[in-house]
């Protein structure tokens, strides 16, 4: 009978998602929870699951933590550039396999491929391209009548080595969702703003754009908060941090919290704060894509 | 505004190579200030002929006049054309009065007529380095700036004169209330109205309308088809509009052209082409209930019937296909004796089905003969309102 | 569409491909290249001599095959035992009618805006209490749902209509029944796409396994690349091959599997 939930539907309901809710309750969940709680203890013992020192003094602590405030800062130049560069170039990219050409299908599939790939292994790869004596970048440079650039060993283009990796890296997925929407869009809109007499700028502009919004929207959000927790790549390209921590990154701090200093608590307290930045920041894109995506 | 179709056609070939014909060497003169049908069952080339003459299908062969220009080669944005989509296609991300508004944004002419002509300007200028120290350059100055006062504000005057246009148009097609909302908002019907209202904005020299009746519900079609013969009739723009369905083609249009297989049948007036067809497609497609078609002997000038000898002729001994509309049929005291076996009633007409030479036939008969299912009469044809035609569908007579 | 603009087009495509694939060509041939070929200037496009001996001496750094092995294990059962979790619960929330539903969904999904640094320390906790670090269903466990997973088959699996289901309960079938031999086979697609994103993050995982596996012969083989490259330092003819045995194996699944991945992440960016 539907609508009637009986205790038979509850027990039957419960069974189905018992395994999945077990999962995610005791690896989501409860961390989450405990992971809140944690934080505002000076000390704390995880495994005992005891801390004293109730309050804020881990917030306090990794606020002045000059750390803190470098991983924060290379954090968002980092968002601040590969967010907005990688979303107008895998738009442009989409746009031009929108076209119904031979090939588009072929090119989809490698302008796709790094999507899949393992960022540590290929950040292996980039770092011997971005290598100030073999690499292939100064190759090129250096063929141009260029200087070398010291890519990844210097504090000053470390951070820009990360961001040209995370740009490479975070195309693939906006193509693809980009490419979808566009296809997506009737081909009678096209013909009417033909005979309404559009020139094809302002087809982009008022008609591909705007139809387009929600996806760009989407993608927005998720590239933002997806960028903000850089750290594989990181990883992947540097090993550690960067020269100096040049490439130091919000979740790389909270890691090394944890793995290296063995701070839990500071890692803690930091995550929660990340996580506060993340949700404000998202709520700001969201109200902004509210303006200006048209459903 | 005429248009005129010289030997086109349109050649269709997909991945695997295979042509489609999907339009046969037209040659139709439309003319101007009428509301032309373009009729056909699926496939026959009616849109893809809209398509050409709007200018987003290029034809394979042939070309394209409006008026006296060849507008062939020019595309769809610069032809000056209104089409309204058969699913409407407004921009459902604007508003009624935005999605009106586009081609006027678009219309270069439009923009320019708010500012100075350049051409004019220069020749101003040019005066009045002539004229100095000359008295007379006072006078060109005062001409030129009246001139200029002329576009002074112009920004405010084209919203002005955009806002009016978008107003009068929404009038022509009853959709003034409508103007802020968004198509999502909108019914069927009104939706239609609005893609009309945005061929119209622009003034075009022609309005095309690609089956503007098959999405709505049967009681709109009845009202819809009205209305666009009244807006028609009052713009008085050439009208082209493509449909599959005769019985509204004949209701509004002032001429038929009629296509199969993209190729022509015919062009005329409805009413002509309904009593006087050129072919036995013309007249089956024509016509309801459908014409009633049988497979007859001429022999001796007299058309036979199985064994029943029908009308006399005057043509060679040939197999031929008799046509004959339900109306041409009549109940006499002493004919060919068939028995009814359906009786509706049509208003005016009763409609009765009987069987002959192993066909059912529809015939329509005064609705003042007391007929029932079962009854067995004598039919006979009237003079008027058969017709013959050969294997391949010519008319004989 | 004109000639000149064709070639735009190709053009400018195939500059942006042969720069997204670079890095792979790079790398690949770079495994297969002598260390003075791989640092010779001019570049040395192709090597002289394939030198597979490259993987021979890298597997001898490093146990390569354990690695892969292991990850092997993590992916399939990672894979599968989501698969069968996912199916479960997306059944659930999609058909199954009970009050809450759609009140513990919605939480549900407001978890995936949780950042996984907040969960990692007590996991780390949790997995040592069950006496499991250093061990493969440490790696697998974890992860065996998915909220996002869930989601995703549950958009499916709305898609199939609800008069199936009331039909097939008149036929006296049971919702166990329904589930397998009607719903899953109509979700083919949706299945296949989540198992190859499923197996994809499981191999590329890093954060996790560095975290909770300790000795050698459980690595899989993103941490053990990472390793190796700290150890192999600047052989890197070897660090190529080595990159190169972490990534071939997806390559090639991506060739045979692209239409599933590519079509599920545009069928997720639609439903925004």
């Amino acid at each position: 009978m539907v609508g009637k939930t009986t205790k038979k539907t509850y027990l039957q309901a419960f069974l189905y998602l018992l395994p999945a809710l077990l999962i995610i309750f005791t690896f989501v969940i409860y961390p989450l929870i405990r992971s809140f709680y944690m934080s505002f203890f000076t000390d704390y013992n995880i495994f005992k699951h005891t801390g004293s020192g109730f309050g804020f003094v881990s917030y306090v602590k990794v606020l002045q933590s000059e750390t803190f405030w470098k991983a924060l800062k290379n954090t968002a130049i980092y968002t601040a550039v590969v967010v907005p560069i990688s979303i107008i170039i895998s738009l442009g990219i989409a746009v031009l396999l929108n076209n119904k050409l031979k090939g588009m299908k072929i090119f989809e599939t490698l302008y796709f491929l790094p999507y899949i790939t393992n960022v540590i292994a290929i950040g292996l790869a980039f770092r011997f391209i971005f290598h100030s004596n073999y690499g292939f970048l100064n190759y090129i440079l250096t063929g141009l009548g260029m200087d070398p650039v010291v890519w990844l060993n210097d504090t000053k283009y470390a951070l820009i080595s990360l961001i040209i990796f995370g740009i490479w890296g975070g195309l693939a997925f906006k193509i693809v969702v980009f490419l979808a929407g566009l296809q997506g869009i009737d081909k009678q809109y096209y013909q009417a703003a033909k005979v309404d007499g559009a020139s094809k700028w302002t087809v982009f502009r008022r008609i591909t754009l705007p139809l387009l919004s929600p996806m760009i929207a989407y993608i927005t959000v998720i590239s933002l908060i997806g960028s903000f927790k850089v750290y594989v790549e990181v990883v992947g390209l540097f090993g550690n941090a960067g020269p100096a921590d040049s490439a130091m990154t919000l979740v790389y701090y909270i890691y090394e919290l944890f793995y290296s200093s063995y701070k839990p608590v500071l890692a803690a307290a930091a995550s929660v704060i990340m996580f506060g930045i993340i949700l404000i920041l998202t709520f700001i894109q969201l109200a902004l894509n509210k303006r200006n995506v048209h459903y | 505004m005429d248009i005129i179709l010289k030997n086109l056609s349109k050649i269709f070939s997909n991945k695997s190579g295979e042509e489609t014909v999907a339009v046969d060497k037209l040659d139709i003169k439309i003319p101007s200030g009428k509301l032309v049908g373009l009729l056909g069952p699926s496939g026959c080339g009616k849109s893809t002929t809209l398509y050409m003459i709007a200018g987003l299908h290029e034809p394979t062969e042939g070309r394209i006049f409006f008026g006296d220009e060849d507008v062939t080669e020019i595309p769809a944005e610069k032809r000056g054309i209104g089409l309204v989509f058969q699913n409407y296609a407004l921009y459902p991300h604007m508003t009624v009065r935005q999605n009106i508004a586009f081609p006027l944004q678009n219309s270069k002419e439009f923009r320019q007529s708010f500012k100075a002509d350049p051409v004019k300007v220069s020749e101003f200028k040019e005066k009045l380095t002539e004229l100095e120290g000359n008295p007379e350059r006072e006078k060109v100055q005062a001409e030129y700036l009246e001139y200029l006062e002329q576009f002074k504000d112009s920004r405010k005057k084209y919203k002005a004169e955009m806002e009016k246009i978008i107003l009068e148009t929404a009038k022509i097609v009853d959709i003034e209330e409508l103007l802020n909302r968004k198509p999502s908002q909108l019914s069927g019907g009104q939706q239609q109205r609005v893609a009309i209202a945005r061929a119209l904005a622009k003034n075009p020299k022609v309005l095309l309308l690609d089956e503007p009746l098959s999405n709505l519900d049967a009681r709109l079609r009845l009202q819809t088809r009205e209305e666009i013969k009244k807006i028609q009739r009052r713009t008085g723009i050439t009208t082209v509009f493509v449909t599959h369905d005769q019985e509204e083609a004949m209701s509004i249009s002032d001429e038929l052209v009629v296509l199969k297989d993209g190729v022509l049948q015919q062009v005329d007036a409805p009413q002509n082409m309904y009593n006087s067809p050129e072919n036995a497609f013309v007249a089956q497609f024509l016509g309801n209930p459908p014409i009633n078609t049988f497979d007859v002997e001429i022999k001796n000038k007299e058309i036979i019937l199985n064994d029943y000898s029908l009308k006399n002729v005057n043509l060679e001994n040939q197999t031929a296909l008799l046509a004959v509309r339900p109306e041409a049929f009549k109940v006499v005291n002493d004919g060919i004796e068939v028995k009814v076996y359906k009786v509706e009633h049509i208003g005016r007409d009763k409609l009765i089905g009987f069987e002959l030479n192993d066909q059912k036939v529809n015939a329509l008969v005064d609705a003042d003969l007391d007929l029932k299912v079962g009854d067995k009469v004598d039919i006979d044809i009237r003079s008027k309102g058969y017709y013959l035609f050969d294997k391949e569908g010519t008319r004989l007579m | 569409m004109n000639n000149i603009r064709k070639i735009i087009v190709y053009t400018l495509l195939t500059i942006g491909a042969l720069i997204m694939i670079f890095p792979f060509f790079w790398m690949i041939t770079g495994s297969i290249k002598t260390y003075n070929e791989i640092i010779g200037n001019p570049i040395v496009w192709w090597p002289k001599k394939i030198m597979w001996e490259n993987y021979v001496i890298a597997s001898e750094y490093a146990p390569f095959l354990t690695y892969f092995k292991n990850t092997v294990i993590v992916s399939f059962f990672n894979t599968f035992i989501t698969l069968f979790t996912t199916i479960l619960a997306a059944f659930a929330f999609s058909r199954l009618e009970f009050k809450g539903r759609d009140t513990l969904f919605s939480i549900l999904l407001s978890t995936l805006m949780v950042p996984s640094q907040m969960l990692i320390i007590t996991n780390y906790v949790t997995i040592v209490r069950l006496d499991l670090i250093n061990t493969l269903p440490a790696l697998i466990i974890p992860f065996t749902a998915s909220i996002f997973y869930i989601y995703m088959l549950r958009q499916f699996f709305n898609q199939i209509p609800h008069q199936l289901y009331l039909a097939a309960k008149v036929d006296g079938c049971s919702d166990w029944k329904y589930m397998w031999k009607i719903m899953v086979p109509n979700a083919k697609n949706a299945l296949i796409t989540i198992g190859l994103f499923n197996w994809i993050a499981s191999w590329n995982a890093y954060i996790w396994p560095l975290l909770v596996t300790q000795s050698d012969e459980k690595r899989v083989l993103s941490i053990g690349l990472k390793y190796f490259s700290g150890e192999a330092g600047t052989d890197f003819e070897l660090l190529m091959a080595a990159g190169t045995i972490v990534i071939l194996p997806l390559l090639i699944l991506y060739l045979f599997a692209r239409r599933y991945i590519i079509e599920g992440v545009s069928r997720g960016g639609i439903k925004g």
